[in-house]
Protein backbone atom coordinates (compact mmCIF):
# COMPACT_ATOMS: atom_id res chain seq x y z
CA UNK A 1 0.00 0.00 0.00
CA UNK A 2 1.82 3.24 -0.84
CA UNK A 3 1.15 6.51 1.16
CA UNK A 4 0.13 9.62 -0.45
CA UNK A 5 3.06 12.23 -0.32
CA UNK A 6 1.49 14.74 1.46
CA UNK A 7 1.28 12.14 4.27
CA UNK A 8 4.75 10.48 4.10
CA UNK A 9 6.31 13.30 6.54
CA UNK A 10 3.72 13.07 9.47
CA UNK A 11 3.90 9.68 8.99
CA UNK A 12 7.66 9.04 9.46
CA UNK A 13 7.47 11.85 12.32
CA UNK A 14 5.18 9.41 14.16
CA UNK A 15 7.07 6.60 13.55
CA UNK A 16 10.14 7.97 15.14
CA UNK A 17 8.22 9.69 17.75
CA UNK A 18 7.40 6.32 18.70
CA UNK A 19 10.71 4.68 18.43
CA UNK A 20 12.15 8.03 20.68
CA UNK A 21 9.48 7.53 22.88
CA UNK A 22 10.39 3.88 23.74
CA UNK A 23 13.97 4.25 23.52
CA UNK A 24 13.75 6.25 26.70
CA UNK A 25 11.24 4.86 28.37
CA UNK A 26 12.52 4.26 32.32
CA UNK A 27 11.26 2.83 35.37
CA UNK A 28 12.15 5.04 38.34
CA UNK A 29 14.09 1.96 40.46
CA UNK A 30 14.04 3.91 43.55
CA UNK A 31 10.59 4.09 43.45
CA UNK A 32 10.66 0.15 42.27
CA UNK A 33 12.78 -0.82 44.93
CA UNK A 34 10.50 0.90 47.68
CA UNK A 35 7.25 -0.44 45.81
CA UNK A 36 8.95 -4.06 46.05
CA UNK A 37 11.12 -3.55 49.03
CA UNK A 38 9.73 -6.42 51.59
CA UNK A 39 9.72 -9.03 48.65
CA UNK A 40 13.42 -8.25 47.10
CA UNK A 41 15.08 -7.63 50.61
CA UNK A 42 13.62 -11.60 51.81
CA UNK A 43 15.38 -12.69 48.40
CA UNK A 44 18.64 -11.15 49.27
CA UNK A 45 18.15 -11.96 53.24
CA UNK A 46 17.13 -15.85 52.20
CA UNK A 47 19.87 -16.00 49.56
CA UNK A 48 22.60 -14.58 52.21
CA UNK A 49 21.92 -17.17 54.60
CA UNK A 50 21.74 -20.13 51.86
CA UNK A 51 25.04 -19.08 50.33
CA UNK A 52 26.65 -18.91 53.75
CA UNK A 53 25.81 -22.62 54.26
CA UNK A 54 26.81 -23.65 51.09
CA UNK A 55 27.89 -20.90 48.34
CA UNK A 56 25.81 -20.92 45.02
CA UNK A 57 24.72 -18.73 42.21
CA UNK A 58 21.36 -18.58 40.56
CA UNK A 59 20.87 -17.44 37.38
CA UNK A 60 17.29 -17.24 34.59
CA UNK A 61 18.94 -17.88 30.96
CA UNK A 62 15.90 -17.47 28.87
CA UNK A 63 13.68 -14.35 28.66
CA UNK A 64 10.39 -16.64 29.16
CA UNK A 65 12.30 -17.48 32.52
CA UNK A 66 11.76 -20.64 32.42
CA UNK A 67 15.17 -21.94 31.96
CA UNK A 68 17.71 -21.72 35.55
CA UNK A 69 20.72 -22.06 35.40
CA UNK A 70 22.49 -22.43 38.91
CA UNK A 71 26.27 -22.90 39.40
CA UNK A 72 27.12 -24.79 42.94
CA UNK A 73 30.70 -23.74 44.28
CA UNK A 74 32.99 -25.48 46.11
CA UNK A 75 36.43 -25.64 47.35
CA UNK A 76 37.67 -27.32 44.23
CA UNK A 77 35.23 -26.88 41.54
CA UNK A 78 32.13 -24.47 40.73
CA UNK A 79 29.44 -26.66 39.04
CA UNK A 80 27.51 -25.43 36.31
CA UNK A 81 23.99 -26.65 35.46
CA UNK A 82 20.46 -26.10 33.58
CA UNK A 83 17.28 -26.95 34.17
CA UNK A 84 13.69 -26.14 33.19
CA UNK A 85 12.12 -24.82 36.20
CA UNK A 86 10.38 -27.56 38.31
CA UNK A 87 12.27 -30.13 36.47
CA UNK A 88 13.32 -32.99 39.38
CA UNK A 89 16.69 -33.02 38.05
CA UNK A 90 17.25 -29.79 40.25
CA UNK A 91 16.32 -30.84 43.21
CA UNK A 92 17.76 -34.09 42.97
CA UNK A 93 20.92 -32.40 41.82
CA UNK A 94 20.63 -30.05 45.23
CA UNK A 95 20.60 -32.87 47.11
CA UNK A 96 23.31 -34.71 45.56
CA UNK A 97 25.92 -31.76 46.52
CA UNK A 98 24.69 -30.96 49.79
CA UNK A 99 22.60 -28.24 49.47
CA UNK A 100 19.55 -27.43 50.99
CA UNK A 101 16.13 -27.25 48.52
CA UNK A 102 14.32 -25.46 50.25
CA UNK A 103 15.75 -22.25 50.35
CA UNK A 104 16.71 -22.68 46.85
CA UNK A 105 13.41 -23.80 45.25
CA UNK A 106 12.15 -20.43 47.62
CA UNK A 107 14.61 -18.15 45.42
CA UNK A 108 13.15 -19.29 42.49
CA UNK A 109 10.14 -18.84 42.13
CA UNK A 110 10.56 -15.18 44.03
CA UNK A 111 12.91 -14.46 41.34
CA UNK A 112 11.19 -15.45 38.16
CA UNK A 113 8.11 -13.28 39.96
CA UNK A 114 10.36 -10.60 40.43
CA UNK A 115 11.71 -11.09 36.99
CA UNK A 116 15.19 -11.20 38.42
CA UNK A 117 17.48 -12.51 36.07
CA UNK A 118 20.49 -13.20 38.45
CA UNK A 119 21.63 -13.18 41.90
CA UNK A 120 25.32 -13.67 43.21
CA UNK A 121 27.41 -12.74 46.22
CA UNK A 122 30.28 -10.47 44.39
CA UNK A 123 33.86 -9.81 46.23
CA UNK A 124 35.22 -6.28 45.62
CA UNK A 125 38.65 -4.81 46.95
CA UNK A 126 39.44 -1.56 48.89
CA UNK A 127 42.97 -0.76 49.51
CA UNK A 128 44.57 -4.08 50.79
CA UNK A 129 41.04 -5.93 51.78
CA UNK A 130 38.42 -8.04 50.54
CA UNK A 131 34.49 -7.31 50.68
CA UNK A 132 31.41 -8.70 49.42
CA UNK A 133 28.16 -7.66 48.54
CA UNK A 134 24.94 -8.98 47.48
CA UNK A 135 24.08 -8.57 43.12
CA UNK A 136 20.77 -8.64 42.00
CA UNK A 137 20.12 -8.02 38.55
CA UNK A 138 16.29 -7.25 37.70
CA UNK A 139 14.95 -7.20 33.93
CA UNK A 140 11.22 -6.51 34.54
CA UNK A 141 9.55 -7.28 31.04
CA UNK A 142 8.14 -3.70 31.31
CA UNK A 143 11.08 -2.35 30.77
CA UNK A 144 11.85 -5.12 27.78
CA UNK A 145 11.57 -2.55 24.84
CA UNK A 146 12.88 -2.35 21.60
CA UNK A 147 15.94 -0.11 21.28
CA UNK A 148 16.71 0.20 25.22
CA UNK A 149 20.43 -0.54 25.33
CA UNK A 150 20.48 -0.57 29.38
CA UNK A 151 17.72 -2.80 30.19
CA UNK A 152 18.95 -4.48 33.74
CA UNK A 153 18.12 -2.95 36.52
CA UNK A 154 21.09 -3.71 39.16
CA UNK A 155 20.92 -3.80 42.92
CA UNK A 156 23.71 -4.09 45.10
CA UNK A 157 23.36 -4.56 49.19
CA UNK A 158 26.17 -4.24 51.18
CA UNK A 159 27.29 -5.28 54.10
CA UNK A 160 27.94 -2.61 55.63
CA UNK A 161 27.00 1.59 55.26
CA UNK A 162 28.58 3.00 52.41
CA UNK A 163 29.93 6.72 51.74
CA UNK A 164 28.38 8.88 48.78
CA UNK A 165 29.50 12.11 46.94
CA UNK A 166 26.68 14.88 46.75
CA UNK A 167 25.24 13.66 43.93
CA UNK A 168 24.42 10.30 45.22
CA UNK A 169 27.06 8.30 43.62
CA UNK A 170 29.12 5.44 45.21
CA UNK A 171 32.44 5.75 46.66
CA UNK A 172 35.49 4.32 48.11
CA UNK A 173 35.35 5.07 51.40
CA UNK A 174 35.40 7.84 53.37
CA UNK A 175 38.46 9.25 53.02
CA UNK A 176 39.23 7.94 49.44
CA UNK A 177 36.75 10.25 47.25
CA UNK A 178 37.17 8.30 44.48
CA UNK A 179 33.88 6.92 42.71
CA UNK A 180 33.86 3.40 43.04
CA UNK A 181 32.84 0.97 39.91
CA UNK A 182 31.49 -1.98 40.24
CA UNK A 183 31.51 -4.59 37.02
CA UNK A 184 32.27 -0.92 35.22
CA UNK A 185 29.29 0.84 36.60
CA UNK A 186 28.65 3.58 38.83
CA UNK A 187 26.32 3.12 41.13
CA UNK A 188 23.71 5.69 43.06
CA UNK A 189 22.20 5.69 46.94
CA UNK A 190 18.87 3.91 47.65
CA UNK A 191 19.94 4.00 51.19
CA UNK A 192 22.78 3.57 53.16
CA UNK A 193 23.18 -0.21 51.94
CA UNK A 194 21.51 -0.65 49.10
CA UNK A 195 23.08 0.84 45.66
CA UNK A 196 21.41 0.84 42.16
CA UNK A 197 22.51 1.57 39.18
CA UNK A 198 20.91 0.84 35.14
CA UNK A 199 23.60 -1.76 32.86
CA UNK A 200 23.22 -3.37 29.51
CA UNK A 201 24.67 -6.59 30.99
CA UNK A 202 23.07 -8.29 34.00
CA UNK A 203 26.92 -9.42 35.62
CA UNK B 1 59.29 -10.84 38.70
CA UNK B 2 61.62 -9.17 41.50
CA UNK B 3 64.01 -8.23 39.02
CA UNK B 4 60.89 -6.94 37.16
CA UNK B 5 59.63 -4.93 40.30
CA UNK B 6 63.37 -3.94 41.39
CA UNK B 7 65.00 -2.76 37.96
CA UNK B 8 62.19 -2.31 35.94
CA UNK B 9 63.58 -4.45 33.66
CA UNK B 10 64.10 -8.08 33.64
CA UNK B 11 64.81 -11.42 31.34
CA UNK B 12 62.57 -14.51 31.21
CA UNK B 13 64.43 -17.27 29.19
CA UNK B 14 65.62 -15.59 25.98
CA UNK B 15 63.03 -13.22 26.18
CA UNK B 16 64.14 -9.50 27.67
CA UNK B 17 61.03 -7.28 29.17
CA UNK B 18 61.33 -3.88 28.80
CA UNK B 19 59.00 -2.05 30.02
CA UNK B 20 57.83 1.51 28.97
CA UNK B 21 57.69 4.00 31.66
CA UNK B 22 54.45 4.65 31.52
CA UNK B 23 54.17 0.77 32.49
CA UNK B 24 55.84 1.43 35.55
CA UNK B 25 53.45 3.89 36.55
CA UNK B 26 50.75 2.27 35.86
CA UNK B 27 51.39 -1.50 37.34
CA UNK B 28 49.83 -1.66 40.84
CA UNK B 29 47.58 1.09 40.01
CA UNK B 30 44.83 -0.59 38.15
CA UNK B 31 41.18 -0.38 39.88
CA UNK B 32 38.15 -1.69 39.66
CA UNK B 33 39.25 -4.93 38.29
CA UNK B 34 38.30 -7.56 40.64
CA UNK B 35 40.75 -9.43 42.12
CA UNK B 36 43.58 -7.86 40.06
CA UNK B 37 42.98 -4.92 42.59
CA UNK B 38 44.84 -6.31 45.37
CA UNK B 39 47.37 -8.32 43.23
CA UNK B 40 49.71 -5.76 42.07
CA UNK B 41 52.16 -8.72 41.14
CA UNK B 42 49.79 -10.15 38.90
CA UNK B 43 49.77 -6.70 37.47
CA UNK B 44 52.92 -6.01 36.69
CA UNK B 45 52.91 -8.97 34.92
CA UNK B 46 50.16 -8.83 32.87
CA UNK B 47 51.06 -5.58 31.86
CA UNK B 48 55.15 -6.56 31.00
CA UNK B 49 53.20 -9.08 28.71
CA UNK B 50 51.29 -6.72 26.54
CA UNK B 51 53.84 -4.34 26.09
CA UNK B 52 56.40 -6.93 25.52
CA UNK B 53 54.35 -8.76 23.07
CA UNK B 54 52.59 -6.89 20.04
CA UNK B 55 49.96 -8.23 17.78
CA UNK B 56 47.70 -6.34 14.49
CA UNK B 57 45.56 -5.89 17.17
CA UNK B 58 47.80 -3.10 17.99
CA UNK B 59 47.89 -1.61 14.76
CA UNK B 60 46.06 1.62 16.25
CA UNK B 61 46.74 1.17 20.05
CA UNK B 62 50.60 1.00 20.15
CA UNK B 63 51.62 3.02 23.24
CA UNK B 64 49.93 2.52 26.62
CA UNK B 65 47.58 5.02 27.97
CA UNK B 66 45.75 4.94 31.16
CA UNK B 67 43.04 3.32 30.27
CA UNK B 68 44.03 0.65 27.82
CA UNK B 69 44.11 -2.22 29.48
CA UNK B 70 40.48 -2.49 28.85
CA UNK B 71 41.43 -1.82 24.94
CA UNK B 72 43.16 -3.62 21.91
CA UNK B 73 45.99 -2.55 23.26
CA UNK B 74 45.86 -6.06 25.92
CA UNK B 75 44.27 -7.99 23.53
CA UNK B 76 45.66 -11.31 22.77
CA UNK B 77 45.04 -12.73 19.42
CA UNK B 78 45.44 -16.47 18.46
CA UNK B 79 48.65 -15.93 16.88
CA UNK B 80 50.35 -13.81 19.82
CA UNK B 81 49.21 -16.32 22.72
CA UNK B 82 50.81 -19.30 21.25
CA UNK B 83 54.03 -17.02 20.59
CA UNK B 84 53.86 -16.15 24.18
CA UNK B 85 53.71 -19.64 25.12
CA UNK B 86 56.48 -21.01 22.41
CA UNK B 87 58.77 -18.24 23.26
CA UNK B 88 58.49 -17.62 27.13
CA UNK B 89 58.39 -21.22 28.01
CA UNK B 90 60.16 -23.07 25.16
CA UNK B 91 57.11 -25.29 24.59
CA UNK B 92 56.12 -27.20 21.58
CA UNK B 93 52.94 -26.03 20.51
CA UNK B 94 50.27 -27.63 18.49
CA UNK B 95 47.53 -25.40 17.21
CA UNK B 96 44.26 -25.55 15.06
CA UNK B 97 42.35 -22.29 14.57
CA UNK B 98 42.17 -18.70 14.11
CA UNK B 99 41.17 -15.39 15.35
CA UNK B 100 37.84 -15.31 12.81
CA UNK B 101 37.07 -18.51 11.61
CA UNK B 102 36.41 -22.07 13.61
CA UNK B 103 38.57 -24.32 12.70
CA UNK B 104 37.86 -27.84 11.03
CA UNK B 105 37.53 -30.50 13.62
CA UNK B 106 35.02 -33.35 12.58
CA UNK B 107 35.71 -35.09 15.51
CA UNK B 108 36.08 -32.46 18.02
CA UNK B 109 34.88 -34.67 21.30
CA UNK B 110 37.76 -37.33 19.75
CA UNK B 111 40.15 -34.37 19.33
CA UNK B 112 40.17 -32.90 22.47
CA UNK B 113 40.56 -36.49 24.43
CA UNK B 114 43.35 -36.92 22.62
CA UNK B 115 44.97 -33.86 23.57
CA UNK B 116 43.74 -34.50 26.94
CA UNK B 117 45.83 -38.04 26.88
CA UNK B 118 49.14 -36.58 25.83
CA UNK B 119 51.59 -35.18 28.44
CA UNK B 120 50.73 -31.22 28.40
CA UNK B 121 48.38 -28.23 28.81
CA UNK B 122 45.34 -27.70 26.35
CA UNK B 123 43.92 -24.24 25.46
CA UNK B 124 40.47 -23.58 23.88
CA UNK B 125 39.94 -19.97 22.33
CA UNK B 126 36.15 -19.37 23.03
CA UNK B 127 33.60 -17.37 22.31
CA UNK B 128 33.12 -16.03 25.85
CA UNK B 129 30.05 -14.49 25.46
CA UNK B 130 28.06 -17.85 25.29
CA UNK B 131 29.62 -19.38 27.82
CA UNK B 132 29.35 -16.59 30.59
CA UNK B 133 26.44 -15.20 29.03
CA UNK B 134 26.26 -11.28 30.53
CA UNK B 135 22.64 -10.14 28.59
CA UNK B 136 19.84 -11.75 27.01
CA UNK B 137 20.25 -10.53 23.43
CA UNK B 138 19.59 -12.82 20.78
CA UNK B 139 22.06 -11.70 18.79
CA UNK B 140 25.82 -11.59 20.03
CA UNK B 141 29.28 -11.34 17.99
CA UNK B 142 30.67 -13.97 16.71
CA UNK B 143 34.27 -13.88 17.99
CA UNK B 144 36.82 -15.59 20.55
CA UNK B 145 37.55 -13.54 23.08
CA UNK B 146 39.00 -15.61 26.29
CA UNK B 147 41.61 -18.41 26.49
CA UNK B 148 40.13 -21.10 29.26
CA UNK B 149 43.01 -24.38 29.75
CA UNK B 150 40.42 -27.75 29.11
CA UNK B 151 41.20 -30.43 32.30
CA UNK B 152 38.74 -32.81 31.71
CA UNK B 153 35.90 -33.68 28.90
CA UNK B 154 33.62 -36.79 28.97
CA UNK B 155 30.39 -37.54 27.13
CA UNK B 156 27.45 -37.92 29.76
CA UNK B 157 24.13 -39.62 29.62
CA UNK B 158 20.92 -37.50 29.59
CA UNK B 159 17.79 -38.13 29.07
CA UNK B 160 16.39 -36.90 25.84
CA UNK B 161 13.21 -35.25 27.26
CA UNK B 162 15.87 -33.16 29.33
CA UNK B 163 17.94 -31.49 26.62
CA UNK B 164 15.33 -31.16 23.59
CA UNK B 165 14.66 -33.60 20.60
CA UNK B 166 17.16 -31.54 18.58
CA UNK B 167 20.50 -32.69 20.57
CA UNK B 168 21.37 -36.27 20.32
CA UNK B 169 21.40 -38.25 23.63
CA UNK B 170 25.58 -38.52 22.84
CA UNK B 171 26.10 -35.01 22.36
CA UNK B 172 26.12 -33.74 25.85
CA UNK B 173 29.64 -33.37 27.64
CA UNK B 174 30.65 -32.22 31.04
CA UNK B 175 33.78 -30.14 30.04
CA UNK B 176 36.01 -28.87 33.19
CA UNK B 177 38.28 -26.01 32.58
CA UNK B 178 40.04 -23.60 34.02
CA UNK B 179 39.31 -19.67 33.88
CA UNK B 180 41.65 -16.94 35.75
CA UNK B 181 38.69 -17.65 38.57
CA UNK B 182 39.33 -21.46 39.19
CA UNK B 183 38.13 -24.48 37.76
CA UNK B 184 34.79 -24.84 36.46
CA UNK B 185 32.25 -28.10 35.72
CA UNK B 186 29.68 -27.52 33.05
CA UNK B 187 28.05 -29.88 31.13
CA UNK B 188 27.19 -28.17 27.50
CA UNK B 189 26.10 -30.23 24.16
CA UNK B 190 28.88 -30.65 21.66
CA UNK B 191 27.21 -28.83 19.13
CA UNK B 192 27.41 -25.66 21.56
CA UNK B 193 30.97 -26.38 21.74
CA UNK B 194 31.61 -26.62 18.23
CA UNK B 195 29.86 -23.31 18.31
CA UNK B 196 31.93 -21.41 20.76
CA UNK B 197 35.29 -22.95 19.93
CA UNK B 198 37.70 -21.00 17.66
CA UNK B 199 41.21 -22.88 18.35
CA UNK B 200 42.49 -25.60 20.17
CA UNK B 201 46.46 -25.46 21.33
CA UNK B 202 48.24 -28.10 22.79
CA UNK B 203 51.50 -27.19 24.80
CA UNK B 204 53.87 -29.97 25.69
CA UNK B 205 56.81 -29.16 27.79
CA UNK B 206 60.38 -29.66 25.48
CA UNK B 207 61.47 -32.40 27.05
CA UNK B 208 58.56 -34.75 26.72
CA UNK B 209 58.30 -34.32 22.92
CA UNK B 210 58.57 -37.30 21.21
Amino acid sequence: MNIATPYRLPVAAAFFLVVFASSCTTLNIKNYYHRHRPTLDSIEETFRHAWQAKPFSIEFTDRSFDRVSIELITDTLTYIYEYDVGETRLHDTLVKYGYDPVPVRWLIGRMRRMNCTWIDRLDYYGDTSRHSLIYIALWPRTFNRPFVDKKYYILTYFQQPQYFDSEGRLLTGRRMHHIRKINAEVYRRINDKVCYTISDRFR
Amino acid sequence: MLDLYIDGHASYGKIRFDPSPEIHHAAGTLRFKGILDIRPADQLWFLALADHFRTYLNFFHRHFHTGSEDTFWAAVSYGKFNRMIHELLGYDVHAKGSDLIRPHIPDLYGCLKDDLARPGTTFLYVNNTYLHKKNHDRYKSNFPTHFIVLDDIHRIDVPPSAVGSHVPEDDMVDIVYWDYGGRTLRQVSLRFLKKIVFGVTHCSPPSQNP
